[in-house]
């Protein structure tokens, strides 16, 4: 498949990616590396990995990360109780400890948790490692056997080794810098806001039934607004947020109510300076340009 | 169709891109053989005969932070289109000539009036000194530097071989002073207030499932993070080669360090103070900082750092520290209102002005008035002494 394949199928899936964009998935999935995606929330870095694996019709694995995960809650885990058990079902036996042991930390003892459960699918899985800068810099030296080797070394057992080479998609939305080790590994990209003629495909993709006079209105004001001084620019989802708003309102043109058009800037607007920033008469301008 | 490059003689595939590979490493970006064996094998798999293609995917390998994907694409045509670059191409040359000569005291000094002539920019920096060192005698405002003993010598007078030893020590110092703060993250500990669930019951297999030994884990402490940015203007010129040798300190002693220079614009050059040659370090930084124009625009600075790079650089575990004189010719509600910005991330800001050990001083720039209420600490830098004291300050904040 070539990228130009995988644009116009993540195109029939309402997944409208740069050329940019595809050619970085098309290199990362013929490389076998990793595709690093960063750029601002709500700018459909996550809905990607959702595309992806509806276009190879394959599982999507998702770990979302947040500080604190560690490796009994995204490699593995051993089930302890299930072990204690075992252990009293075969006290009176006379079987050496050896052979206990051996029959304890066998496979059926063990919690796969997200990554580990990734490489041992038959048919590779998209995996989403979401917002990885959330994570702790420990995290992501667990990450990089994985993601270099695809392989698991568990002490007990052994070391794992992929079944099949998961699709890795690794999300960041650049809140630290990640370490240098990880981006190496990795085919990377920027995701900007989309430019304003990709931001009305999206636009009438998502919400074909919006009228086009109504959808160029709603792009050319996001478009404006981004260029305001705001804390928190809007992203393609509060456009399409916002488009459901107007829309359900029952608005055919931006123009025609200023009070309900700058009441439902809360879909766009999420901190108290943005709002602050963008008065009604600013919206009135930005509506008429 | 693409243009014809540079390498001419060389034509084959590999040694073009083994050259821009280089190009690449020349021009700032962190490349290695592997992005070249990545490049041939993700080069088999376009086609060859679109430049737009050869761009996304080399763009795709070659870049991997926001900074780099927004260089590529004119490193990208100045080598495969022989565009955009040449003009910078032969002020690198000049550059590199000039830096063979090149003296320590000249080094945060770029030419002026546009001239590479290495002599007289150290003339004229000296010059610069002297008038500074006059006017300053003349109104017998500097208490600090009339001491005989050294530790008491304005930093401005302090250009020995002595000096780096001196800083780094207290760089040292101040690096420990920053606390640490507690992470989330459970670790075993011996002495930990929680008890390690997994641990205990994972050993007590061997005993039979009796929990025989107890494990237990605590939250570490994690080291705070240290962002500088430093005011280079012409205010600032005779102390910014001795901070700027201060923050090179700080980015070795810890690796995680952050370091901004700006003048009326800003720019950010941690990546080139993680060289091991202070003196090197230290010259490339000039070269880049030589487009800078007069003058300092603080609260523009400010902003440009909060819109790029203090989501990625500053969270509740930063010190940022500011060291300048405060005299700005922008706006300074500017500051006071990128000073909250960046106070709303939860950091602690630490403002250094060299003019706060002059006798009698009062912050009276209008950008220090402004900046003051957001300050966690507005401390004197004009002495060793000065740096030193520091780590008390530090640890109480």
């Amino acid at each position: 498949m070539q990228w130009q394949d995988i644009k116009k199928c993540l195109y029939n899936l309402d997944y409208i990616a740069s050329d940019e964009l595809a050619m970085s998935i098309h290199i990362a999935k013929n490389l076998g590396r990793p595709l690093l995606l960063e750029g601002e929330a709500g700018i459909g870095k996550t809905a990607l990995a959702i595309a992806l694996s509806e276009l190879y019709e394959t599982n999507l694995i998702r770990l979302q990360c947040y500080e604190g995960l560690d490796s009994a809650s995204t490699i593995y885990e051993w089930n302890y109780q299930k072990q204690l058990l075992a252990i009293r079902s075969n006290e009176n036996k006379s079987n050496d400890k050896i052979n206990i042991d051996n029959f304890i930390f066998s496979r059926d003892f063990l919690l796969e948790r997200p990554l580990l459960k990734a490489i041992t699918q038959k048919k590779a899985p998209v995996l989403l490692i979401d917002e990885i800068d959330r994570a702790d810099e420990e995290f992501e030296a667990y990450l990089l056997e994985i993601l270099s080797e695809y392989q698991v070394s568990i002490p007990e057992f052994g070391t794992i080794k992929a079944v099949s080479k998961p699709i890795v998609i690794i999300t960041s939305n650049s809140t630290r810098d990640l370490s240098d080790a990880l981006r190496r590994r990795c085919i990377y990209n920027y995701v900007y806001y989309p430019k304003k003629e990709l931001e009305l495909q999206i636009l009438q993709k998502k919400m074909p039934n919006i009228e086009t006079e109504l959808a160029r209105q709603i792009v050319s004001f996001v478009q404006n607004l981004r260029i305001e001084d705001l804390e928190k620019k809007p992203g393609i989802a509060e456009t399409l947020d916002w488009a459901a708003a107007i829309s359900g309102l029952g608005l055919k043109d931006l123009s025609e109510n200023h009070k309900i058009l700058h009441s439902t800037l809360v879909c766009l607007l999420k901190t108290e300076s943005d709002k602050a920033t963008v008065s009604l008469e600013t919206s009135q301008k930005l509506a008429k340009v | 169709m693409l243009k014809p490059t540079k390498f001419l003689i060389r034509s084959s595939k590999t040694s073009r891109l083994l050259d821009f590979n280089h190009h690449m490493f020349a021009h700032g970006f962190n490349t290695s053989f592997d992005q070249a064996t990545q490049s041939l094998e993700g080069l088999q798999h376009i086609d060859l005969s679109k430049i737009q293609e050869w761009k996304n995917a080399l763009k795709s390998i070659y870049c991997y932070n926001f900074e780099t994907f927004e260089k590529f694409d004119e490193l990208f045509d100045s080598f495969w289109t022989n565009e955009g670059r040449k003009k910078t191409n032969v002020q690198r040359q000049n550059n590199n000539k000039n830096n063979k000569t090149i003296n320590t005291r000249s080094i945060l000094a770029p030419p002026e009036q546009g001239t590479l002539d290495n002599d007289s920019t150290n003339k004229s920096m000296t010059n610069n000194e002297n008038d500074m060192e006059v006017s300053s005698n003349a109104v017998s405002k500097i208490t600090a530097s009339f001491i005989e003993n050294k530790k008491k010598t304005d930093l401005k007078e302090l250009i020995d071989t002595d000096l780096q030893k001196r800083i780094h020590s207290a760089v040292l110092k101040i690096a420990k002073s920053i606390k640490h703060k507690r992470s989330r993250r459970l670790l075993a500990d011996r002495k930990g207030a929680k008890l390690d669930l997994r641990k205990i019951v994972s050993k007590s297999l061997a005993y039979e499932g009796y929990p025989i030994k107890l494990y237990k884990k605590s939250k570490p402490k994690k080291p705070m993070r240290i962002v500088s940015i430093l005011d280079i203007s012409g205010s600032m010129k005779v102390y910014s080669q001795i901070f700027l040798t201060f923050v090179k300190g700080l980015v070795g002693v810890d690796q995680s360090s952050d370091v901004y220079l700006f003048h009326t614009r800003l720019m950010r050059v941690t990546e080139y103070l993680k060289e091991n040659d202070t003196l090197n370090a230290v010259n490339r930084i000039s070269l880049l900082t030589e487009g800078f124009s007069g003058g300092t625009k603080i609260g523009k600075s400010l902003k440009e750092f909060n819109n790029i790079y203090s989501k990625n650089n500053v969270n509740g575990r930063t010190v940022v520290i500011i060291i300048s004189d405060g005299y700005d010719t922008g706006n300074p509600k500017i500051v006071s209102q990128e000073l909250e910005k960046l106070k709303k991330r939860n950091c602690k800001i630490i403002w250094l002005n060299p003019l706060l050990g002059w006798e009698n001083y009062e912050p009276v720039a209008s950008s220090m008035k402004e900046a003051s209420p957001y300050l966690d600490l507005f401390a004197p830098c004009s002495t060793i002494e000065d740096l030193e004291n520091l780590e008390k300050e530090l640890c109480v904040i």
